[in-house]
């Protein structure tokens, strides 16, 4: 088993996005936030806006965002030699 | 991207391609992608 290989790709692949994954989840958890608040204050339900964005975030933002990334994300660190 | 037979290369000296490209992105990948939800969870919550 390679290992060495593994580290390598868990850094690059990992640790390096958590900066971009983090700024997107924040981003998109605000605006579902803000249009949530401002439409549940319609029927004066603003209190359930932490709700809403906890259930929203915690079961479907935070691994849909998360997985896109990592698979679009590509890897500029080390072209193979062939490319270069 | 299979580029200049590359992975035909690999195969001729003995690696088996599988081995040596997929299985370390899969385990890398299947201890990374939790932590990284995580992450992801703390950074939208935050956002309330």
């Amino acid at each position: 088993m390679r290992w060495a290989v593994c580290f390598n790709i868990a850094e690059r692949a990992g640790l390096d996005a958590i900066p971009i994954v983090a700024v997107t989840t924040f981003f998109i958890g605000a605006v579902v936030g803000f249009l949530g608040s401002n439409e549940l204050a319609t029927f004066g339900a603003q209190v359930f806006a932490v709700e809403l964005i906890g259930i929203a975030v915690m079961r479907e933002f935070n691994i849909i965002i998360t997985a896109v990334l990592l698979a679009g994300r590509p890897r500029r660190a080390s072209p193979p030699k062939s490319a270069r | 991207m299979k580029m200049n037979q590359e992975i035909d290369a690999m195969r001729i000296m003995g690696i088996d391609p599988f081995e040596a490209l997929v299985l370390p992105r899969f385990i890398a990948l299947l201890v990374t992608i939790p932590l990284l939800t995580f992450v992801a969870t703390l950074a939208g919550l935050t956002a309330v």
